[in-house]
């Protein structure tokens, strides 16, 4: 049970030249690395094996050369755990809870003014790594480091100044504003709140000047959100997030509640935005479409784990994960004629279970390619190179898809 | 004769504002065996035209016009009568199967009731013509898994299991609005399939309603695409894709992100969707349309065929050669 453990987390010390000692509070570090290897016992060994290889291959092969030609990173996720505590029903209150694995040991790294696109289905955990990252969640593992500074080590000071660094636009629009407040007010509230000595004429002006950016008439500035459109309660949620001028925004399926010629409209605001404003954006949507037009770079996950990284470009055309194989072949094409030639194999079977999730690989029990020894321990990340990173051994066989191409054309 | 054949149909609700004209003078029929798609954004007006078909409208809504079922208009029929015809000759399916589920009921009772009550079959019987129709849109062990409760099941296999129990009755119609909304793109890709397998076993009649152009273009014959309680334009999918010759459908078309191309910036439809009270008494699209002139702000334009695309028929009053 603990033979999991042990290891990665030497690895991890080793990596980062400082023990995990990191997360002070949140409960029982040490649980947390084996929790994935517990429901299904039978494979301590395995994964102990395996296991190494990817901190490893994610905490210092594949990234010194990355940062070596980048600047320093403005955020840098290191085998990022969050889980989450869930009681049995009828559970005793001496009954231990069980641990829901949200997100089970993620890395990557974010430059400053690069978009970051994370794709996944419900359930995957890319909700719980924005939150993570924010901080109002936290981790239960790993180092969330923003400029440089481990998050969990922050003083509340510290704090502070990253949350006015790091701001957030979400889902809902209308339920994220107060609908009690008038939409200047709205837009004002974090300057006031983290700049309280800022003169009011500062304030107005600031958020006269965001919300003519953003794309709304200033003089709407006393109205109140219920008056507005969804997707003009999405703008004021962008002026809202921008106004203490963030080093890093992170947007939540910020489009996915809005009507397609709607969104296309904030998707281009946002592009538009990040690129002048020279910000640094983690874009998280379950449409692999959108987030490719916003992204440098994607990420895959799968059931609180990353199937794959790569370029935008990359990731879409030349996807090496069967995953990835299949959530681009699952998104339909509005072209009659090229969406009757693509054969599309789809995806069997459901999401499992995060609370049970499969030995090994995660998506093995969907996959069209797993072999037997999927199920034994965590597949290795392997670099292909231009940052493109995947986590299947098998990426090179030929893939079920490439096979349906064949036969179309 | 057509299956379904709707005819100036026309929705309104009586709201503290004042009345929203949700549907304004909706025509169209549906062919037996046929898919329709019926296109349009939120506040469209698309659902409201099924939920009228249905006699589902909420209490301050009123439908006017004619909706003839195999011959009988489905506005005048008594309440015996329609729930007869809804439940054993037309299907429907909603966007969010959790709360079309009674989550108190097994899933075994809620499928087995629809046939006690409507077929007059035994319990037994009808638990055992459930666990079939379970089989056919592939839900694993059936037979054992009809005995749990709804929250026992994931959202693709409740859809699943609302897709079975509107075809128990074998509906010669079923109407899915945004049957896949809800759903994960690879469970989307699912269900999908699911449809046209069931369409092609059955030979149902499918109305398609969705806000997703893409998966219209996989699965529907026709395609209809409205805006503010209107029609735009109408055809065959394969047609209406290729040369929109509304500045509407053509502006949807180019502002679906797609995972097939390479554009830096997506195009947009400039302004919001219409306020359904405030509508424009001509075209409801004018404020957003590139192409208004004259007439649009005030004549509604008729639905007329396309020039040189007779396939497909357009309410526009801009020339069709200039809307590219």
């Amino acid at each position: 049970m603990t033979d999991p453990t042990d290891p990665k987390d030497d690895k991890f010390t080793d990596a980062t030249g400082r023990d995990e000692a990191g997360d002070p509070i949140p409960a029982a570090p040490p649980a947390t690395g084996t929790p994935v290897a517990t429901p299904p016992s039978p494979e301590p060994a395995g994964v102990a094996h395996k296991d190494a290889p990817v901190a490893e291959e994610a905490g210092n092969g594949g990234r010194p050369d990355r940062t070596g030609h980048l600047p320093q990173p403005i955020l840098r996720v290191e085998d990022l755990r969050v889980a989450f505590d869930i009681r049995p029903r009828g559970a005793w209150p001496w009954t231990p809870s069980n641990k829901l694995h949200a997100v089970g040991g993620i890395s990557f790294d974010l430059a400053p003014g690069e978009s970051l696109g994370v794709v996944g289905e419900s359930g995957s955990g890319k909700s719980t790594l924005a939150r993570a990252i924010v901080g109002t969640i936290p981790s239960t593992g790993g180092r969330i480091e923003f400029e440089g500074q481990d998050l969990a080590s922050m003083t509340e000071r510290q704090r502070r100044v990253h949350r006015k660094d790091v701001q957030m636009v979400f889902q809902d629009p209308l339920a994220a504003l107060n609908p009690r407040m008038t939409v200047g007010d709205i837009i004002a509230e974090p300057l006031v709140t983290h700049e309280p000595s800022t003169p009011r004429k500062e304030v107005r002006r600031r958020v006269a000047e965001l919300m003519e950016r953003v794309g709304l008439l200033p003089n709407l500035v006393n109205r109140y959100p219920h008056e507005f459109s969804g997707g003009q309660c999405q703008r004021i949620g962008i002026a809202r997030a921008l106004i203490l001028k963030p080093k890093l925004l992170i947007c939540d399926e910020p489009v996915s509640a809005l009507d397609v010629s709607v969104q296309a409209q904030v998707v281009n605001l946002l592009k538009e935005l990040q690129r002048d404003m020279g910000l640094a954006m983690i874009f998280i949507a379950h449409d692999l479409s959108v987030v490719k037009h916003v992204s440098d770079r994607i990420v895959v996950m799968y059931l609180g784990r990353v199937m794959e990284v790569a370029k935008s470009k990359a990731l879409v055309t030349n996807p090496e994960h069967p995953y990835t194989q299949a959530l681009i072949a699952s998104v339909p094409i509005p072209d009659p004629v090229l969406e009757r030639q693509r054969q599309r194999p789809v995806l069997g079977g459901e999401l499992p279970s995060p609370m049970a999730p499969p030995s090994g690989c995660v998506f093995r029990t969907r996959c069209p390619k797993a072999h037997a020894d999927c199920a034994q321990g965590l597949p290795p990340m392997v670099d292909l190179g231009d940052g493109h990173r995947v986590a299947c051994p098998y990426h090179e066989e030929p893939s079920v898809l490439d096979a349906a191409r064949q036969m179309a054309g | 004769m057509a299956l379904l054949d709707i005819e100036d149909l026309r929705v309104t609700f009586t709201t503290g504002d004042g009345e929203v004209n949700a549907v304004n003078g909706v025509s169209f029929s549906v062919e037996e065996g046929e898919t329709l798609a019926i296109v349009g954004e939120s506040g469209s007006g698309k659902s409201q035209t099924a939920f009228a078909a249905m006699g589902l409208l909420a209490r301050n809504g009123r439908a006017t016009g004619q909706i003839r079922y195999d011959g009988r208009n489905l506005l005048d029929l008594k309440q015996k009568e329609l729930n007869r015809v809804r439940s054993e000759e037309i299907g429907m399916i909603f966007q969010d199967p959790m709360t079309s589920l009674n989550p108190y009921m097994r899933i075994s009772d809620q499928m087995a009731e629809v046939l006690t009550l409507h077929k007059g079959m035994t319990k037994r019987d009808a638990v055992a013509e459930a666990v079939k129709m379970l089989d056919a849109v592939k839900i694993p062990d059936a037979k054992n898994r009809i005995t749990m409760f709804p929250h026992e099941f994931s959202g693709g296999m409740r859809q699943r299991i609302m897709i079975a129990m509107a075809l128990l009755c074998q509906p010669r119609l079923l109407i899915a609005d945004e049957p896949t909304t809800a759903l994960d793109v690879t469970v989307q890709a699912q269900i999908m399939e699911l449809m046209a397998e069931i369409r092609q076993e059955f030979g149902t009649a499918i109305i398609l309603i969705t806000h997703d152009l893409g998966i219209v273009a996989d699965t529907c014959e026709r395609t209809l695409v409205m805006y503010g309680g209107q029609i735009m334009e109408t055809g065959p999918t394969d047609q209406l894709f290729e040369r929109p010759t509304h500045p509407y459908t053509l502006g949807l078309l180019r502002a679906v992100p797609r995972i097939d191309r390479d554009d830096e910036t997506l195009s947009t439809i400039a302004g919001e969707p219409p306020d359904m009270s405030r509508l424009p008494k001509g075209c409801p699209f004018t404020p957003r349309c590139a192409w208004a002139h004259g007439p649009c702000p005030t004549v509604r334009p008729e639905l007329l065929p396309a020039e040189g695309y007779p396939m497909l028929r357009r309410a526009c009053h801009a020339p069709v050669e200039e809307v590219k």
